[in-house]
């Protein structure tokens, strides 16, 4: 969670969050020694994962800057060591996750590599004055004053590109490749040797056998070379293995060297066999791999993707685990427009929902920061591009609303290459209880003739149910919208529900875009270029139109208010923001901002606005002056904004500037694929702590063993005390059906009397069984006294104060006064059920009474 | 996150007409018919209810019993002088009645085909002879008005009805009730009798002459036919009217029960046979015939149907076998073999390599799958495919596009490949759904052979036939937005006299404030 930038406002400091959205994949992953967990940087954290779990179990924080390598410590196998873009290698203790030592560099750190010789331990990748160029250089992480790293440069000219440089076997050689060149240094003998390859090819990566003296390297053509005697410029050896046709973008060797491991932009993981032509492939892998490591015991392999996704794939194959970031595009058209359909939030799980892979939508959990699912909408294979310079049109989601109960999901797809006919798809899901997903009900192929650029759901008065009458509006640059609702298609042979078009609306000629419904859904306004229509969306008839001639450019945005504000509409275009009273169509105020988004918190009247210049302002649509002013919230520009509601108690409500805040959050999407959000300074330290252990492959000793069985007794004497609460629930359960059944309907007294004396007695003994041992003891000359009362009877008075007391009781489960323990004895004693019946007997009457209402 | 090959999606577009039901299905599900030529109007078909399902054929002056299994005569009963009607088995298949022009209804042995019974008393001829339930009592409905019911054994008439105004075409007796006869008229009533009374229990008014009445088994519901509507009724509820269907367009003349009372059948002189379900009255089938019918028939077990018509056309079907997939006998695996490896439990540490079962995809997919697209291509243009199933070369080529592989898929086509694509997009591009992408394709194949033009003879004729199609097609379009226009003209001059209309009697319209304004 870094901090991109802070501002002061009043006394409070309000600072921009970046909520989430750092890259997983940038940092090569690492295993740990025993296979169990899988290390991966998280923009300035490392996040440590369990491989059989795929739970996140541990964050560790320490670095200022962002991690850019992690390797195991040759010298301990249960140490980590990273290092970052902030000029220093940190040694962690992950198991427990300590920070060790902090060591620290001249220069910003790219890379890291283990080497196992006897003075130096690291090698690392270390950006050198030259612009875009680096150098290799070997560090001891011997403890000395103040932890400066003394560095030996080894080779210089690397690139900035961790995967271009590589360690040879038992640390003998280093090596790097530079664009067509291929530099090895032993460092035995302190020789060079160059390779070039021919012209226009280009090397992409290199990676060293474990063993043997073997390089491998990547080629921009997609071709893998092996050289053999590399040391020897006359006499070098090389195969060529050509499977990708696009740039191998990582390799990597297994741990004794029989397989190699390539991946590139085909999304197909290749294990190619060592010393022959055997290869075995993982394809459709969902996004081009960036990096690929391989685990200790070789039985897995973390495979990283370019969208942020790092799959764990076993040998043979199948995937074990996925763990996944924020899904980013990394299409040059996602780049472009990384969230064609905006963001909303999804009613029923409160997750953020935007664009996700290519022709996917993915649901975001904001609150506990995790990907819930990506959505296939197209249902279509990626295929990745012939070249790279010519990519292939992809169908992507433009549109997309949930009705108000989140039951119905209404999507468009969109797919023009610019030279065919466009495909314009318009789908509608339902929400299945069974599966938990969404489930296609209709898909309508060419729902307009032009794109579709609006889709809005009809909201109701009652969003919590299920709406029986769903309607959606679509509008396109074709100058028509469509109402769309939901009918019953029931025959006796099937039943069943879809989607028809209910009617079209046009305008004289004009292209249609923004749409918007009133809080109740009585009102459909949509802006034809600069002129608002409003409609009545049962039978589609135009009511009214409204024309801002000041402002004549096309209506980008158009929202109605919510709650207070229901009788207004905010309409913004490049010009200008206006609001109009819809109770006597007119203009209620205007201001000339250049708003480039505009959100509605969907739980109060507030609404954001956005500028081109970045700048927020947050306002309700009644007032013209706006209730928090926030300039330049963010140094690039901000393509979409969404307010999440809080699911728990948020911090705001004391806030002074933040307070607009208090019932959802609002959250932000820049073009370099950040989301954002507003916080209060000091907020990032309440990070919830992970505190699950790791379990380390220690051998048992005499100690572990020790401590061992004093944990289980630990947890035994907790697991007694469930128990006891246990049972005096299930007593008190008869005495709840007896309070609440009506007084009319029960039995006569004289049946209800047994068990209802009898519900008491059970429940005093399970709960009192091993305190009344102890009590019994100590009371033993008492207990003769009280038991010659009980058995005496002689006076009703008496034993009426005893069953008062006990009903009493009843009432309140925690019994721990004096009065209950008297009661207690008394039970104990009246243990026979004959007992039981005796007292009853001569107490009907007053039971009767008091069972009265 | 990896997934299996998704399979190319082929679009089904909604089509126009019939739904494909189980119902369709299974009414389809019928041989060609046998259609036999009689000398007058088969007036009525009555099937034995109790095996082997013999079904008798009412026509001019004689009763036929055919065989269910041959469709051949069995009897021919002639013993008639003048036309004859409403040949009916007693339930338990050994007795038939018929009434006739001649006023007089002949019971018949049907294993010997000799007269028993003759029951005088009619003065008109009598359209209904029907048994009662135990089987000792029939009765009769005649053109006098009459209705009565006979004694079999003493040959005597038990009671007469005189209540109806015009002739009683119609009847059946209740299987609920030994007593219970239900009559239709053509004073437009539908009339229930109880035997041991002497009059009507009830009467309903079907609005038309009645001419088929069917009762459920369990005597509650009654329909009746007439006009061109049948009408549901509930006895129980005194005659209450619940439905009425009205699917014919000409006077529907017979109702029948099929599959086991779960479907009733009625045929019309439109030519028509109409199939309902029983529990939402909705037709599920509509089985055509060619002439006018009169007279309808199902076997108890569904396995025959049998029409007959005004012209004297008897048209009988048979249910075909249902057609079981032949099984392929599975060779019995050895017990060596059959345990092998599936009851090895692994031990911890081992390195368990599952068995894949192989998805099937069809052959596009394959091909699709190892980007082989120019095969995948000619796979989805087979015959079949071409002829039969359009949407299938249609959904691949919209693939190609996407993944912009139709170019190099397109190219280098021999002769007859390049007139198997261009006639294929002769023969859709008229469809709307296909136009998009057959323009596209069309012009990319116009693109990549025009220089070719003139070599073959086979494919000039193919572009030539495309573009009188286009030619066509341009000139449909052409009609069709003239008519539009001339509607729409034809539309808004409606549309601005309502309006005017609107305008005159209220006030303009005014916006009412939504629920949510009005609270705040």
């Amino acid at each position: 969670m870094a901090t991109s930038m802070s501002s002061t406002l009043d006394e409070e400091q309000v600072k921009v969050l970046l909520k989430s959205g750092a890259s997983l994949v940038k940092t090569k992953p690492s295993f740990s020694f025993d296979s169990k967990c899988l290390f991966c940087g998280f923009g300035c954290l490392v996040k440590v994962f369990s491989t059989s779990s795929g739970e996140c179990i541990r964050e560790l924080r320490g670095h200022e800057g962002q991690v850019t390598g992690l390797i195991i410590n040759p010298k301990n196998r249960l140490q980590l060591l990273s290092c970052s873009l902030d000029k220093t290698v940190i040694q962690w203790d992950y198991s427990d996750g300590v920070l060790l030592k902090r060591f620290w560099a001249s220069a910003p750190l790219l890379a890291i590599y283990p080497l196992d010789s006897s003075e130096n331990d690291v090698l690392c990748l270390q950006q050198s004055p030259k612009k875009g160029l680096s150098e290799l250089v070997a560090f001891s992480l011997s403890p000395t004053p103040r932890n400066k790293l003394a560095a030996r440069t080894l080779l210089q000219h690397c690139t900035q590109d961790s995967r271009q440089c590589a360690v040879g076997a038992r640390g003998e050689y280093v090596v790097r490749v530079n664009d067509r060149e291929l530099v090895v240094k032993s460092i035995m003998k302190d020789k060079f040797a160059k390779h070039l390859l021919e012209r226009d090819k280009k090397f992409t990566c290199v990676t060293c056998h474990p063993d043997d003296y073997c390089i491998a390297t990547g080629t921009k053509e997609g071709k893998i070379f092996f050289w053999w005697n590399f040391l020897n410029p006359k006499k070098v050896v090389n195969t060529v293995n050509h499977w990708h046709a696009l740039p191998v973008l990582d390799l990597c060797f297994s741990l004794e060297g029989s397989y190699l491991l390539s991946g590139g932009h085909e999304c197909v993981l290749v294990k190619w066999q060592y010393n022959s032509t055997q290869k075995d492939f993982k394809p459709r892998l969902g996004a081009p791999i960036n990096h690929v490591n391989c685990s200790r015991d070789n039985t897995m392999y973390a495979v990283c993707h370019d969208d942020n996704v790092i799959h764990l794939i076993s040998s043979n194959f199948d995937i074990l685990q996925v763990y996944q970031g924020l899904t980013k595009g990394q299409l040059i058209s996602q780049v472009n427009d990384p969230i064609p359909m905006g963001m909303m939030c999804d009613p029923k799980t409160k997750s953020l929902v935007m664009n996700g892979k290519p022709g996917h939508i993915q649901f975001y959990s904001v609150h506990q920061d995790k990907q819930l699912f990506n959505l296939d909408i197209v249902c279509q294979n990626y295929i990745s591009p012939e070249n790279l310079q010519k990519p292939t049109t992809v169908t992507e989601v433009v549109c997309a609303d949930f009705d108000s109960s989140g039951y119905w999901l209404a999507t468009v797809e969109y797919w023009d290459d610019g030279v065919m006919t466009p495909e314009i798809r318009l789908k509608f899901w339902e929400f299945s209880e069974q599966s938990q997903s969404y489930v296609l009900n209709t898909t309508v192929e060419r729902a307009h003739e032009k794109r579709i650029l609006n889709l809005r759901s009809r909201p109701t008065l009652l969003p919590s149910r299920k709406d029986p009458h769903p309607m959606m509006v679509t509008s396109s640059s074709d100058g028509k919208f469509k109402m769309w609702s939901l009918v019953d298609d029931t025959d006796i042979h099937r039943s069943n529900q879809k989607w028809s078009c209910e009617s079209v609306g046009f305008y004289r000629d004009l292209p249609a875009g923004e749409t918007a419904f009133s809080e109740d859904g009585s009102l459909l306004a949509v802006a034809f270029n600069s002129t608002i229509t409003l409609w009545d969306p049962t039978n589609n008839l135009l009511k009214r139109t409204l024309i801002d001639n000041l402002k004549d450019k096309p209506i980008r945005h158009l929202k109605f208010g919510n709650h207070g504000c229901a009788h207004l509409l905010v309409s913004a275009n490049q010009k200008g923001m206006t609001v109009w009273n819809l109770l006597s169509c007119t203009v209620l105020w205007s201001v000339g901002l250049k708003c480039s988004v505009l959100v509605e918190d969907p739980c109060s009247d507030i609404m954001a606005v956005i500028t081109n210049q970045s700048d927020l302002h947050v306002f309700k649509p009644s007032e013209p002056s706006p209730i928090y002013s926030h300039n330049a919230i963010c140094s690039c520009d901000i393509i979409s904004a969404v307010f999440i509601p809080h699911t728990q108690k948020s911090q705001f409500e004391s806030s002074r500037s933040l307070s607009w805040q208090s019932s959802s959050q609002l959250y932000f999407f820049t073009r370099d694929q950040d989301l954002l959000t507003l916080s209060l300074q000091g907020d990032e330290a309440d990070e919830k702590k992970n505190v699950v252990s790791i379990e380390q492959n220690v051998p048992q000793t005499a100690l572990s063993l020790l401590m061992a069985g004093k944990k289980k007794s630990i947890e035994q004497s907790g697991t007694q005390s469930e128990l006891t609460s246990s049972g005096s629930r299930r007593s008190t359960s008869f005495l709840k059906e007896l309070l609440v059944t009506a007084p009319h309907v029960q039995p006569p007294v004289t049946f209800l009397c047994k068990p209802f004396i009898q519900a008491l007695l059970t429940r005093k003994k399970s709960s009192k069984t091993d305190v009344d041992k102890d009590e019994e003891e100590d009371s033993d000359s008492e207990e003769t006294e009280d038991e010659s009362e009980s058995t005496d009877l002689d006076s009703d008075m008496e034993v009426d104060q005893q069953n008062q007391s006990k009903l009493k009781t009843s009432s309140d489960t925690q019994s721990t006064n004096t009065v209950v323990q008297r009661i207690k004895r008394e039970d104990s004693s009246l243990s026979d059920e004959e007992t039981v019946n005796t007292i009853l007997k001569m107490n009907v009457d007053w039971f009767s009474n008091c069972l009265k209402p | 996150m990896a997934t299996t090959f998704k399979r190319t999606l082929v679009r089904q577009y909604p089509q126009s007409g019939e739904k494909i039901t189980t119902d369709t299905l299974y009414w389809k599900n019928l041989e060609v018919p046998v259609t036999k030529k009689e000398y007058g109007a088969i007036t009525h078909i009555d099937f034995c209810p109790v095996e082997p399902h013999y079904f008798a054929v009412t026509n001019s002056t004689r009763v036929q019993v055919y065989s269910p299994i041959s469709l051949q005569i069995l009897k021919s009963i002639s013993r008639f002088k003048e036309v004859t009607y409403s040949g009916s088995f007693r339930n338990d298949g050994k007795l038939l009645v018929a009434g006739g022009d001649e006023g007089i209804i002949r019971l018949f042995d049907v294993s010997g085909k000799t007269l028993l019974r003759v029951f005088k008393g009619h003065q008109r001829p009598v359209h209904v002879t029907k048994f009662l339930m135990d089987r000792l009592h029939l009765f009769s409905g005649a053109d006098d008005n009459s209705v009565r019911v006979w004694d079999i054994p003493t040959e005597k008439e038990v009671v007469v009805y005189e209540e109806n105004k015009d002739y009683v075409r119609s009847g059946i007796a209740s299987c609920a009730s030994q007593d219970i006869i239900l009559t239709g008229s053509y004073d437009h009533t539908v009339k229930l009798f109880d035997t041991r009374i002497s009059e009507s229990v009830m009467t309903v008014d079907h609005g038309h002459p009645v001419e088929s009445v069917l009762m459920f088994p369990s005597g509650g519901i009654f329909l009746s036919a007439g006009g061109n509507v049948v009408k549901v009724w509930d006895a129980l509820s005194g005659g209450k009217l619940l439905t009425t269907l009205c699917h014919h367009h000409k006077t529907v003349t017979c109702l029948t029960f099929c599959s086991n009372y779960q479907r009733f059948m009625s045929g019309g002189l439109d030519r028509h046979v109409k199939i309902y379900d029983v529990s939402s009255y909705q037709v599920v089938h509509t089985l055509d015939y060619p002439g006018a019918v009169i007279s309808l028939g199902s076997a108890p077990d569904d396995s025959l149907v049998v029409v007959g018509t005004a012209e004297g056309l008897l048209s009988i079907q048979k249910r075909k076998p249902d057609g079981e997939p032949v099984k392929m006998k599975k060779k019995p695996v050895s017990f060596r073999y059959a345990l092998k490896g599936k009851t090895y439990i692994p031990n911890k540490g081992d390195h368990v390599v599952e068995h894949k079962r192989r998805e099937h995809l069809a052959k596009y997919d394959k091909y699709f799958k190892r980007f082989e697209h120019s095969k995948a291509l000619d796979a989805a243009l087979s015959p079949i495919n071409r002829r039969t199933k359009p949407e299938i070369p249609m959904s691949v080529l919209q693939e190609l596009i996407r993944r912009s592989g139709i170019r190099a898929a397109l190219a280098g086509y021999s002769e007859t490949q390049q007139t198997i694509i261009i006639k294929f997009i002769q023969r859709n591009i008229s469809n709307p759904n296909y136009l998009p992408v057959l323009l596209d394709v069309a012009n990319l194949v116009l693109d990549l052979y025009s220089d070719q033009l003139g070599q073959s003879s086979m494919v000039d004729k193919a572009v030539q036939e495309l573009k009188e199609a286009v030619d066509m097609e341009v000139k449909y379009m052409k009609t069709l937005y003239e008519m539009i226009g001339m509607m729409d003209t034809l539309f808004s001059a409606s549309a601005h006299t309502d309006q005017s209309l609107l305008n005159g009697q209220a006030s303009p319209v005014n916006l009412t404030p939504s629920a949510a304004a009005q609270n705040t």
